[in-house]
């Protein structure tokens, strides 16, 4: 699913209430685009202008930087739009957790869903009591604010 | 209602896990925390300082008195070579690595460098690449002697020392790169929210431009090596001239990196700079955007003024010109930060710590060897210094004693957020005395040799020049011993240092002062900062 997908699917919400977690990501997809075009232009330019004057051998080097700038850039991009978004509506819970391309989307009865913060799987669990199914939230987020997390999410599902 | 969160995602997952599970000399290589490795960084650029030292000392020392006293040609040669490979990428460029470590995720407000275990690597790399280095002494025909410019044909002719060299300076390439994507990539990713660009720190924009250039000098670098170690042992003439190639076409390629690594040296020291003199000036920077701007600026002329490392060489008229219009327009946007620096201390109100000392020294000392740039820029007068003693004072004053001034500044600036401890500040003011008289005393006197025409990378020289070459040498032998006082206030600092203010300096406002306390915590910022 692309981004503008995603975007609608949170602003679309008439819920009144949710809590969207992601990460920080301080420069736009766009953004991070243009530097590396203009780092790959600038490289290669000059690595071309070296070869065309007979020193063939700086290319090689400057197509390797250029990939390896393209891993580095691909590898923070893949997870720089994922998020967690969690949207309490009438006697049900929804949540949709977006991860690298993988958009999954859950909807749950309120009734006896419960979560708690599990420090050893880095995340708050949300499901039911004694059943397997179980919804891994607040990846993104430090301990301190896991425990928060659960804590506010048990508070609500109780109004 | 709606909340939007903000984390970082990594790093986390490890802050009761204090140092990866390790203790002992396996924390330290295995470390991914930024501030290990900036740690790791600056003690193995002080070691590679001290080594780099140790050589200009044999070279003092045999220039003591004309005559060859000491060491014959050959050796002097490699001393030579050597000292300059060691002390640009071994010693200056670490150093100003692990300051960009240490401060950069602290005063953009991240928890991290973007790729903690590239960064793990970059560092790691080194020391093979100096032990490379330093192993080619002891290879037959002993290291090269060809100057750290490693100038084709006379790499050809060298023993295996120089292959080693070349191997050394593809590994310190990689590191440099993985260093780079690292900084470009965790500026722009990873500020705190309200930390636009232009809110940063100007030590962080230094640092984004030099990474700029790092990645568009360094394969210039290592296709100009790799085509020496091609034309040495596979058959391929790139250098030279009996098999069809040409010589000065290294030069080219040597110097359209070796330019901007003068740069690459100098934008960090930029910024460290800018950081001590507001603070002890307790102003903001005066100027700040205009600093940025000329910073770019800097950088992109860097590209363009190459040549003129190579008038003697020859070259047309026109060519000529366009170099020294060039170069001499690099004073525009360097009087630009200059005139800053002090229109920040213009009615501000200063106190002279020892980081403000070693500032000061610095503007007046670079400004000096920026000076004598300029009257090298021009191509009439370069063609009389080219490769004399005026030449050698010149890139000193820039490289060895601005970076090196800015180092020190940096490091007393920032040793109480690193430690937690203070430093003993009346021994602080006797190392910048100490350096400053004897920094001065080794290079300015070479203004005179060289101009008197005394050319650089010879062990022996005409009784004219003795007085000078004493004076120097005694300089140099000072100023060595006065870094063993710098080494004894720093481990007495760590040691039994007076504990430091969480805001040591009162005019530093940058967020590793204003936001963490000292010693900064191993994992700084796990809860992200808003910037407003």
């Amino acid at each position: 699913m692309d981004s503008p997908q995603r975007e609608w699917a949170f602003l679309g919400s008439s819920h009144g209430f949710s809590v969207l977690l992601k990460r920080n990501c301080s420069i736009s997809p766009k953004g991070m685009i243009c530097v590396f075009a203009m780092l790959a232009a600038v490289t290669l330019s000059i690595a071309l202008g070296f070869a065309l004057a007979g020193a063939w051998l700086v290319l090689p080097f400057a197509g390797l930087e250029v990939v390896a700038l393209v891993l580095a850039f691909l590898w923070t991009a893949r997870h720089a739009a994922d998020y967690e978004r969690i949207e309490f509506a009438p006697g049900r819970l929804c949540v949709e957790v977006a991860e690298g391309r993988r958009l999954r989307r859950h909807e749950l009865d309120r009734g006896a869903l419960r979560a708690r913060h599990a420090p050893e799987r880095g995340c708050v669990v949300l499901g039911v009591a004694g059943a397997e199914d179980e919804i891994e939230l607040g990846r993104h987020l430090h301990a301190e604010a896991r425990s928060g997390l659960a804590d506010a999410l048990n508070r609500t599902l109780r109004l | 209602m709606s909340a939007v969160v903000d984390s970082h995602g990594h790093g986390h997952e490890h802050h009761h896990d204090h140092h990866g599970g390790y203790s002992g000399i396996m924390r330290w290589i295995t470390t991914t925390n930024h501030k290990d490795i900036g740690t790791l960084y600056l003690w193995f650029s002080f070691i590679m300082f001290l080594v780099g030292g140790a050589m200009a000392m044999v070279i003092r020392l045999e220039l003591f008195s004309p005559g060859l006293q000491w060491v014959n040609p050959d050796f002097f040669n490699q001393m030579t070579t050597m000292h300059g490979l060691i002390m640009v990428f071994g010693a200056i460029m670490p150093a100003f690595v692990g300051f960009a470590n240490w401060l950069i995720p602290m005063q953009i407000g991240a928890p991290d460098m973007a790729f903690a275990r590239m960064n793990n690597w970059s560092f790691w790399i080194l020391p093979f690449a100096a032990s490379l280095l330093v192993i080619s002494f002891f290879m037959p025909g002993g290291a090269p002697g060809v100057g750290w410019t490693m100038y084709a044909p006379l790499t050809v002719q060298m023993g295996i020392g120089m292959d080693f060299t070349i191997f050394a300076v593809h590994l310190l390439g990689m590191s440099s790169i993985m260093g780079s994507i690292n900084i470009i990539t965790t500026i722009l990713n990873l500020r705190a929210p309200g930390m636009t660009l232009m809110r940063m720190p100007l030590f962080c924009w230094t640092w984004l431009i030099t990474a700029y250039l790092l990645v568009a000098a360094m394969p210039v670098l290592a296709g100009a090596v790799t085509m020496t170690l091609t034309d040495r042992h596979f058959g391929t003439s790139f250098f030279n001239a009996a098999g069809g190639g040409d010589p000065v076409l290294y030069q080219h390629i040597f110097w359209f990196f070796g330019h901007p690594e003068v740069y690459i040296i100098a934008l960090p020291a930029f910024g460290v700079i800018s950081q001590v003199i507001p603070a002890f000036s307790r102003k903001p920077l005066f100027g700040y955007a205009s600093m940025v701007y000329a910073t770019s600026a800097i950088a992109i002329l860097s590209f363009i003024v190459w040549a003129h490392h190579m008038y003697t060489v020859g070259m047309p008229v026109t060519g000529q010109l366009f170099f020294m219009y060039a170069t001499t327009l690099i004073a525009v946007p360097t009087g630009v930060k200059v005139f800053n620096w002090v229109a920040t201390m213009w009615k501000g109100a200063l106190s002279f710590e020892t980081p403000m000392l070693f500032a000061i020294g610095f503007l007046f000392l670079f400004t000096l060897g920026g000076f004598t740039g300029l009257v090298l820029s021009l191509a009439a007068v370069d063609i009389q210094l080219h490769d004399t003693y005026y030449v050698v004072a010149h890139f000193h004053y820039v490289m060895a004693i601005g970076a090196v001034f800015a180092g020190f500044a940096g490091i007393y600036f920032w040793l109480p957020k690193w430690t937690g401890r203070m430093y003993d500040e009346k021994l602080g003011k006797w190392h910048f005395w100490l350096s400053t008289i004897f920094i001065n005393m080794t290079f300015f006197v070479q203004h005179f040799s060289g101009l008197a025409g005394m050319p650089r990378r010879v062990p022996d020289y005409p009784l004219m020049f003795e007085t000078w070459n004493k004076i120097s040498s005694i300089g140099a032998f000072g100023f060595g011993l006065s870094q063993f006082l710098f080494l004894y206030i720093v481990l007495k600092a760590i040691r039994s240092g007076e504990k430091a203010k969480d805001k040591q300096w009162e005019g530093a406002d940058s967020l590793e002062w204003t936001h963490l306390p000292s010693p900064a915590p191993y994992h700084s910022f796990e809860t992200q900062p808003v910037i407003k």
